[in-house]
């Protein structure tokens, strides 16, 4: 790189006298070699060449000072009487003032324009310097990043050992990060610059540097200390943005919940306490038909509560990530198989067909939730397709990585933009009041099928000769490995 | 002793004690009643029941720590009633003794039948098992080692039939995966869930008249597998 700013004093009004003592050498080469191309323009702009090459290699004041030598040299040895310091002529004597006058003025000029242009050339390697640092700031949100990430860059532009500490959350212990790694100076350091926005204080960057920082990097390390503050004061806001959208979304969520269940909740607390009521009262005998009945009803509602207080209770812990499934390996066709036996009578209007094949692969799965999901689906499918309908439980090996369990029923085809949306939190495709549910069964389905690392998606059955109004099929592809491994089987007898 | 069962019901919900004192005694029970794990103890203790009903949500003591306190001098039946979001502790009681459970809420129906095998099941421990179970179109004779479905002798392997033995040995009763493989395989295989899944596949399909709809051998999801006698 090259550095001109840093090189010694000394050498650069050597530089100058160098430069000089060139042209007078070649001048009075000149002079006694052919004295009559010789004239006094000729020397005038020669040292004038030399002062402007002084003058952009080294600067204004190695410049004047080549220009007073060129000025003597050229009194010395051009101007008559030679070989003194003395002037003959007035004309001379101006002559050598204006040529005075000239060269200091063009070294005034010529060191300001390089003045200038090493500015620039700091400022633009500045300014690539701090965009580099800013897009690696960008890079990570982890403050122990940001903290090394500022120290090694400081440290490749400066000369000592660099320490950033860095505090993003009052409540959190600071991170300490330092280039190069390792023990530290003990003595104070050279230079210490706060890191802190408008909005507070975020840390510091302490600097062992051999000598004081010149300008341009004092500079780049307030604009490093000022773009890490920013950074960690988006990075705080965006924190706090992400925990308000999550609480808000929690609040909706609730206010839903709340508004979906109430009624819910009201009609079978309302049977079970009319029911009790009348039983009470006296006026229906308990043991009579019409008492039965009413029993009936309490106990069916009773169950319609159960399973909407566990709907709930499952929502909730889904919501707050509190669903982990206790993996085990699971056989699906014991899962289907008991979900079935238990749905006995709720689709005993339509007709349920197990198709599993008898070899079927083990999964990983918690089985408590898997029924769960397998129960949700059946139900579903026996609440929205009409009566004596068919309701298919498919399950087939996908690959050697995937199963995949397909749920068919004979229900009316659904708008494409539902598809997609009925795993959605209440939502029903529907009419509320038409069928009993909260919304709330297929995203459960859904937040356990993603807790399994599987996923759940729902179609319209591709159209068939003779009948193509009904079909819809819910689809489960569940992983068959479990930590990458397919179950171990017992050794055969 | 009298000859009505008696059972000590360990449970700190008022209600809860009402509703099983009445059905219990209905159901002709004598009823003893604990609000504390400690008290219940102390009960089956003083006078000892003929089963135990054991809440899991007591306020004092946890529910399986009760379990393996009694388990450590008395072989009496216990019933664990649980929160369904209890999963975990149900099936650590379970390995810590208990012999049953059910889960809030439950139906009367299903608990009196819970009873009724723990209640047989302690009858057992004193006199000699009966060798000979049957479950829907199986017997199985425990002490010839002798299977036949519909009359015909089954074919089973040497882990199909320990399997099976345990399982009939212990009719009606559910056994957790642990208990099972600890029994059939051996101590250092109670994780190999799988083990377990591949033979009950293997034996449904020798015994049950239709594998897919189990009559015999039932899942209890997450927990384990119960045989149904007849």
């Amino acid at each position: 790189m090259r550095r001109v700013i840093n090189r010694p004093f000394l050498t650069q009004f050597l530089t100058g006298a160098v430069f000089v003592g060139t042209v007078t050498g070649l001048l009075l080469l000149l002079q006694s070699l052919n004295p009559v191309w010789f004239e006094p323009p000729i020397v005038v702009l020669a040292y004038l060449l030399a002062i402007s090459l002084t003058s952009q290699w080294a600067g204004f004041y190695p410049s004047a000072a080549a220009a007073i030598i060129a000025f003597l040299c050229f009194n010395f040895f051009f101007i008559e009487p030679r070989l003194s310091l003395l002037v003959s002529s007035s004309i001379d004597s101006l002559v050598l003032a204006v040529f005075l006058g000239v060269a200091l003025v063009i070294s005034r000029l010529l060191g300001r324009a390089r003045r200038n242009a090493i500015q620039a050339e700091q400022r633009e390697r500045d300014a690539a310097r701090f965009y580099e640092l800013s897009l690696a700031l960008i890079s990570t949100r982890d403050p122990g990043d940001i903290a090394a990430t500022l120290a090694n860059r400081l440290r490749g532009i400066l000369s000592g050992p660099v320490e950033v500490t860095l505090q993003p959350d009052p409540n959190a212990p600071p991170v300490r990060r330092s280039a190069p790694d390792g023990d530290l100076p003990l003595a104070a350091p050279s230079q210490l610059e706060i890191i802190k926005s408008a909005s507070g204080t975020f840390g510091e960057i302490r600097v062992w540097n051999a000598g004081p920082l010149t300008p341009g990097n004092e500079r780049l390390l307030r604009t490093f200390a000022g773009e890490t503050a920013l950074v960690l004061e988006r990075l705080r806001a965006s924190r706090a943005e992400t925990r308000a959208a999550v609480l808000e979304e929690s609040d909706r969520l609730k206010t839903a919940l709340l508004g979906s269940v109430s009624h819910e909740l009201r009609t079978p607390l309302a049977t079970i306490r009319a029911g009790a009521e009348s039983l009470l009262s006296g006026l229906v005998p308990a043991d009579s038909s019409a008492g039965r009945e009413i029993l009936d009803d309490v106990r069916d509602a009773s169950q319609r509560l159960t399973r909407l207080v566990d709907n709930m209770l499952d929502m909730t812990r889904i919501e707050s990530g509190a669903l982990k499934p206790a993996l085990e390996w699971t056989d699906l066709t014991e899962i289907v198989n008991s979900a079935a036996l238990r749905l006995r009578n709720e689709t005993g209007r339509h007709r349920l067909e197990i198709d599993v094949p008898d070899d079927l692969p083990l999964v990983p799965a918690d089985p408590v939730q898997l029924d769960q999901v397998i129960t949700n689906l059946i139900s579903n499918s026996v609440k929205y397709s009409p009566a004596g309908t068919l309701i298919r439980v498919i399950a087939r090996r996908e690959d050697d990585a995937r199963m995949l369990v397909q749920i068919a029923n004979e229900s009316p085809r659904m708008p494409p933009e539902d598809l997609a949306r009925i795993f959605d939190r209440f939502y029903r495709v529907t009419h509320a009041d038409k069928v009993m549910g909260t919304g709330l069964g297929l995203s459960i389905c859904k937040g356990i099928v993603d807790a399994h690392s599987g996923r759940i998606w729902a179609e319209n059955r591709p159209p068939r000769a003779g009948d193509d109004s009904r079909g819809f099929i819910f689809n489960i592809s569940l992983p068959l490995t479990w930590n990458g491994a397919a179950p171990r089987m017992p050794p055969p007898e | 002793m009298s000859n009505v069962p008696l059972i000590l019901v360990i449970d700190d919900e008022l209600q809860m004690q009402r509703a099983l004192r009445k059905i219990l005694d209905q159901n002709g029970y004598r009823v003893m009643i604990a609000a504390t794990g400690e008290d219940g103890l102390a009960l089956a203790a003083a006078s000892p029941p003929d089963a135990i009903i054991l809440d899991l949500g007591l306020p004092d003591m946890d529910g399986t720590e009760v379990c393996q306190n009694l388990r450590a001098w008395t072989q009496t039946p216990v019933i664990v009633l649980s929160a369904r979001d209890d999963q975990r502790q149900k099936v650590l009681a379970l390995d810590k003794g208990a012999d049953d459970y059910l889960t809030k809420p439950f139906g009367v129906d299903e608990l009196m039948a819970r009873l009724r095998v723990a209640l047989r099941h302690g009858a057992q421990i004193s006199k000699t098992a009966d060798p000979i179970v049957k479950g829907e179109g199986i017997e199985i004779d425990l002490a010839r080692r002798i299977v036949t479905r519909h009359g015909d002798e089954v074919r089973l392997t040497a882990t199909e039939f320990k399997l099976l033995a345990h399982l009939a040995r212990n009719a009606d009763r559910v056994l957790t995966h642990r208990a099972i493989l600890n029994e059939v395989w051996g101590m250092e295989y109670t994780d190999q869930v799988e083990y377990l899944r591949v033979y009950v596949r293997q034996l449904r399909a020798k015994l049950e008249a239709d594998p897919h709809r189990p009559v015999v051998l039932l899942t209890e999801p997450g927990v384990g597998y119960r045989f149904v006698a007849q």
